[in-house]
This record gives C-alpha cells, sequence and structure tokens, in this order.
C-alpha cells in the first residue's frame, strides 16, 4: 500500500480539488487539459457562461505559465514548443459551488516587482473600471516584453466573480526566484 | 488575388477568405501559443485584399467560439482594419456570431459596435 499517495489523494478530496497538475506545461498540454475540462464540464451540466469563464482562466494561466515562468526547460527567447514549470489546480466549493482556480510559478525579482503593481491595481478595481481598462488596453500598442498584448491580466480579473488575489512568497528552490500565486473565482 | 484558406485546428480558426466573392470568414477557436505569428499571416492577406480595390460590397463572417487574451487583442485589430476601409469600400459587413448564453462575447460584439461606427456589424445568436 502506498501511504503517502493515499495521503494525498484523500487531502485532495477533503480540499475538493477538481483538478491538479505540478510540472512542466506546454502549448499542447495546455490543449488536452482544456479539451477534457471541457467535456467534464458539459456532461456536468455546468451552465454555460460559467464552462466559458473556467476554460478561458484555465487557458489564460496555462500560457500564463509557458510564456512567463522562469523555469524553462526550452530556450529563453523561444516563441514557440515553450515547456516551463508551473502548478495549475482548480478547486470547487462543495458540489455546486464556484470554481476557484489557480496557477503558480517561479518569477524573477524584476517580473515580481511588474507584476506586483500590477495586481495591486487590478485588485482593487470595480467590475466596471476593469471592463473600461480592457477596452483602453485592446486599442493600446502591445509591451516590448509581453507575449499576449498585455490584456491577460484583465482577461483574467474581468472573469473572475471576486477580486484576484494573489502572493509572492521566496522560492525554496533558487534564492533569486519568487514562487508567484495567482487565484480567481468562477 | 487568389483565394486564402486555413484550415481549423484545436487552437486556431479556420480561415476561409473567398476574395472572388467578397465574403471572408472565421470560425473555431483560437488559442494558438503564438497567436502574433498565427495572426500576421491572416492581417497580410486582408491588408492585400481590401488595399486591392473599392467599391466591393463585403460580407465578413466572424465565428470564434472561444479566443484569448493575445486572439482578443488581433481580432480587435482586424475589425479595426475593416473600419478603416469602408469608407473606400461600397459596405462592409460584419456578422459577429456567439452561442446564444455567451454573455461575454455578446459584449465584445455590442463594444466592436460602439468602437467601429463605418462598419454595418450584424449580433447573431448561435448554437455550436
Amino acid at each position: 500500500m502506498n501511504a503517502p499517495m493515499n495521503d494525498f489523494h484523500a487531502m485532495a478530496k477533503g480540499h475538493n480539488v477538481f483538478f491538479y497538475y505540478r510540472g512542466y506545461v506546454s502549448q499542447t498540454m495546455v490543449e488536452a487539459c482544456a479539451e477534457a475540462l471541457k467535456l467534464r464540464l458539459e456532461s456536468a451540466h455546468i451552465n454555460y457562461p460559467t464552462q466559458r469563464r473556467l476554460l478561458s482562466s484555465f487557458i489564460e494561466m496555462g500560457q500564463n505559465v509557458v510564456h512567463y515562468s522562469a523555469d524553462s526547460l526550452t530556450a529563453v527567447d523561444a516563441s514557440e514548443n515553450e515547456v516551463r514549470f508551473g502548478v495549475l489546480t482548480i478547486c470547487r466549493e462543495g458540489e455546486d459551488g464556484q470554481f476557484t482556480l489557480t496557477c503558480t510559478n517561479p518569477v524573477s525579482q524584476k517580473i515580481k516587482d511588474k507584476l506586483q503593481g500590477k495586481l495591486e491595481v487590478l485588485a482593487t478595481l470595480s467590475v466596471d473600471e476593469i471592463k473600461s481598462l480592457y477596452r483602453k488596453a485592446l486599442r493600446a500598442e502591445g509591451e516590448e516584453d509581453s507575449k499576449g498584448g498585455g490584456i491577460g491580466l484583465l482577461t483574467l480579473a474581468r472573469d473572475s466573480s471576486s477580486p484576484i488575489e494573489f502572493s509572492f512568497v521566496e522560492s525554496p528552490d533558487n534564492d533569486e526566484h519568487q514562487m508567484f500565486t495567482l487565484s480567481v473565482t468562477v | 488575388m487568389p483565394n486564402f484558406y486555413l484550415p481549423a485546428s484545436k487552437q486556431t480558426p479556420e480561415i476561409d477568405f473567398k476574395f472572388d466573392e467578397n465574403h471572408l470568414s472565421m470560425k473555431g477557436e483560437s488559442y494558438p501559443e503564438n497567436a502574433g505569428a498565427f495572426y500576421g499571416r491572416v492581417m497580410e492577406e486582408l491588408r492585400a485584399y481590401l488595399s486591392g480595390g473599392s467599391g466591393r460590397n463585403i460580407v465578413v463572417d466572424v465565428a470564434l467560439r472561444y479566443f484569448n487574451s493575445a486572439s482578443t487583442k488581433l481580432v480587435f485589430k482586424f475589425v479595426e482594419e475593416l473600419d478603416t476601409a469602408a469608407s473606400n469600400e461600397g459596405s462592409i459587413r460584419l456578422n459577429w456570431l456567439f452561442e446564444e448564453e455567451d454573455d461575454m462575447l455578446r459584449e465584445f460584439g455590442e463594444n466592436l459596435q460602439e468602437d467601429f461606427t463605418s462598419l454595418d456589424i450584424n449580433l447573431q445568436e448561435t448554437t455550436y
């Protein structure tokens, strides 16, 4: 009998874990997981707007890991077929409750400083303010170091039913990295 | 110019630009790893078509069930190009299709109507 695995499964069940992945993430994996999640949500008859927000947030988070995690198996300047480390979790509050999506990945100190400023502002905005910023961002030219036109975080914030939550903690494995965690609710 | 066709993949939409019929369509899901590379080609075709004539009655169908944030910006640019060209053409009609329960895509279409007034943007509910 595999005691640690049993503990792990019991704990996951106790915390209503709906989906969990820890490891290296690629675009292909994001696609395959999104497809499986989609079928699962459809067969559970989750309402369409919630399905839509959950899948959208999952793909944004997965692609954020693929594009920005500081732990990369592929060349740092690659723009295709990237593979980077992260943790993606979906928990559900009870059988009919909301879904909380969380992603964690290491980031450099420089990225932390940049993200923290943006997220602190986003976390205080109302839905209408987020939508208005989103519309402005659509017209703005892309940021130089962004691979997504700079509206990924706004999209996550827009789709979340409560303010986004985030944290940075020291990475246990690398002095130069911070573990960045972001959560949304749909 | 020759028509332009790209088949759909799981993460990129079908692109069906029938230039000879003045009918352009984008259909499917859009979340490629590198949205800039995918839409770069699409925009190149669109610009060449729009600059190659005038006074046409153009119909564009956009039926994107889902697009990620990186694609959103490029879809917006696509519509912007059409809007800019509209004064030079007979008419440009954009059919914006969305799943009837998709409040977000409906709102996105409504915002396009507010932002791009030279185009005739028609919101259409559909079932995927």
